[in-house]
């Protein structure tokens, strides 16, 4: 468990990595554009696309070490007060629930992105097709759903030592 | 089973899930595609999923918040912070209780920079917290005012809060961002005039006041690159009032603006400069699959039809509107108790902005403040009250009921400025209609 856990999160780091440099050169591309058409009367054409495009797959890259990190809100402080047999059985129910929802986004999402590929779906200016970057929010979501995976495996295996 | 049952059903099971520590974001997405394949189809249901995730994070009005993130935390891990303080200590320290009325000019002025509620409190309370203790400050007193200022800064613009409340009820950014303004000077006003009520009455709470101004400029080095930091802080957001830029241009202009002029002035590292990225990834991740949650969840609280039924109920009710506000005020500090500030106006505001504004036709812009003052409130407001364990985590040897004390005064405050809003709601619409008509 310790071997998948540690290659889950070398995985999600990465992808935090790869993430942060979207987010990066999309603030490029908008001063860009700002300073082209402010100084130049020049508008980058397509801005608002590659900022869309750049934003989602920044989004869709980082949410997976944003779950190893605990980052997604959620309320532990009532739970905590009942025994533990009762919150081992309620978060088992819990990771079951949220893996089912995060396997079905990743191939809903997934689809998704087929229908765009099929149909040749690409932006209005600047022609870029959508569906690789719907594929990445997809496999980021598929990552998402590893961790979780490794977390409910982890939580169990936590409790039962005890 | 009618809709309207399914939706009720829907948000209890959705209480259930998130009391049971499952993330908010994915008890919010299973509810709302269960609650609307059973309304609508399984298929639709499944398909918005994909369609819904997709169009948040690809969302061009969304794509701002990231930006503004990404300035918040260059300019924390630039050490702004402590520079701001060394300014307010310059301005405030010499006053009887100045010390804690710096912390709340600092909270307010850094919080606007920063965006972040914990990151603000954090930074102000490590440099305020050892120094108010220094000069014998109560520690009900110290711990309070920071935990209760740490909230400020979300009502002053650039504020990510207004950001979602903007785009899920499609109202100007740059109005919310105007009409927070004086609302949120308002309440780091009355947070000082607290402090000063308190100290008057009793001197036992900060006993010794700081003679030599510059004392503490010495332990936070200069106060270089604040002005440069204004200035870009200045041109970001008044070229955002003037219609010169979209909100996403402000935030990267403010983000790319902070990181040359700290760069520049070797007040951030490298080191500084990968932590406020990574901060920035998982900060903006957790706030976008939020919204992509409260997304789906809206479609099925549309579909229900539990606004339309709310706001039936409501316009039969006899009660005059203020009353109704009130209630409204009051179910936000509950929530407020025990959900973050995000997740509670993400679930809100699809249930109570039909009632609110277009049944009882409230202004929506003032609503959207109002709702961001009182969840500044609920900041510190227990059992969860973020800001509070914030404070505990800076100050671990004071007890964590010294530090509930310490919010109460400001509580009732925050209390006191929520009504001045709602008697008064020209204190939010003031500025936006004078600027932007």
């Amino acid at each position: 468990m310790n071997k998948i856990k540690s290659q889950v999160t070398k995985i999600s780091k990465f992808l935090d990595l790869i993430g942060g440099y979207f987010y990066v050169a999309l603030m490029l591309v908008v001063v860009f554009n700002v300073i082209m058409r402010s100084v130049f009367s020049k508008p980058f054409i397509g801005t608002v696309e590659i900022v869309e495009l750049f934003s989602a797959v920044g989004v869709g890259l980082t949410i997976s070490y944003c779950a190893i990190l605990g980052e997604h809100i959620s309320i532990d402080f009532i739970l905590e007060k009942f025994p533990e047999r009762f919150q081992k059985l309620v978060m088992t129910i819990g990771y079951l629930l949220s893996l089912s929802f995060l396997g079905t986004a990743s191939w809903m999402i997934f689809q998704y992105g087929d229908s765009a590929r099929i149909n040749g779906r690409v932006t209005p200016t600047m022609g870029i097709a959508y569906h690789p970057f719907v594929y990445i929010i997809a496999f980021g979501f598929f990552v998402f759903f590893l961790v979780s995976l490794v977390q409910m495996f982890e939580s169990y295996g936590r409790r039962v030592q005890k | 089973m009618s809709p309207f049952m399914i939706g009720i059903i829907s948000l209890v099971v959705f209480l259930v899930l998130m009391l049971g520590r499952m993330p908010i974001a994915i008890s919010l997405g299973i509810v709302g595609v269960c609650g609307f394949a059973a309304i609508v189809n399984p298929n639709a249901a499944l398909r918005l999923v994909a369609s819904d995730i997709y169009n948040v994070f690809a969302s061009y009005t969304l794509s701002v918040v990231g930006m503004f993130v990404l300035m918040g935390f260059l300019a924390f891990h630039a050490g702004l912070g402590k520079k701001l303080y060394g300014i307010a200590h310059r301005l405030l320290a010499h006053v009887p209780g100045g010390l804690a009325m710096s912390s709340v000019f600092a909270c307010t002025i850094f919080g606007a920079v920063c965006g972040s509620n914990p990151a603000t409190t954090a930074t102000i309370g490590s440099i305020a917290i050892p120094e108010m203790k220094k000069y014998g400050y109560d520690n009900a007193l110290a711990t309070g005012s920071i935990a209760a200022a740490g909230g400020i800064g979300a009502m002053i613009p650039p504020s990510v809060i207004f950001i979602i409340y903007g785009t899920a009820t499609e109202q100007s950014v740059s109005k919310l961002f105007l009409a927070g303004i004086i609302p949120g000077l308002l309440l780091a006003l009355i947070y000082m005039i607290t402090i000063w009520i308190l100290v008057k009455r009793n001197p036992d709470l900060a006993p010794q006041q700081v003679s030599v101004e510059t004392e503490l400029i010495g332990k936070t080095g200069n106060v270089g690159g604040l002005l440069e930091v204004a200035l870009v802080f200045v041109l970001s957001l008044g070229g955002l009032f003037a219609g010169w830029f979209t909100p996403t241009e402000a935030g990267a202009i403010g983000a790319m603006g902070i990181f040359v002029i700290t760069f520049m002035r070797k007040q951030i590292t490298w080191n500084g400069i990968a932590m406020a990225l990574r901060d920035t990834t998982r900060t903006t991740a957790m706030i976008m699959f939020l919204i992509a949650g409260a997304t789906i969840f809206s479609h099925l609280i549309a579909v229900s039809r539990i606004p339309f039924e709310l706001a039936t109920a409501v316009g039969g009710l006899a009660l005059p509107n203020f009353v109704i506000l009130l209630i409204v005020m009051v179910i936000y500090l509950i929530l407020g108790t025990f959900l973050d500030t995000i997740p509670c106006i993400l679930l809100t505001i699809p249930i109570f902005y039909p009632v609110v504004v277009d049944r009882l036709g409230n202004d929506p812009i003032w609503f959207g403040v109002l709702i961001l003052m009182v969840s500044a409130v609920g900041v510190i407001t227990p059992p969860v009250g973020i800001n509070v364990y914030v404070v505990k985590g800076i100050a671990k040897d004071i007890p964590i009921e010294t530090i509930f004390k310490g919010i109460f005064p400001f509580f009732i405050a925050g209390i006191l400025a929520c009504v001045l809003m709602i008697i008064f709601p020209q204190i939010a619409v003031f500025l936006p209609n004078l600027m932007m008509g």
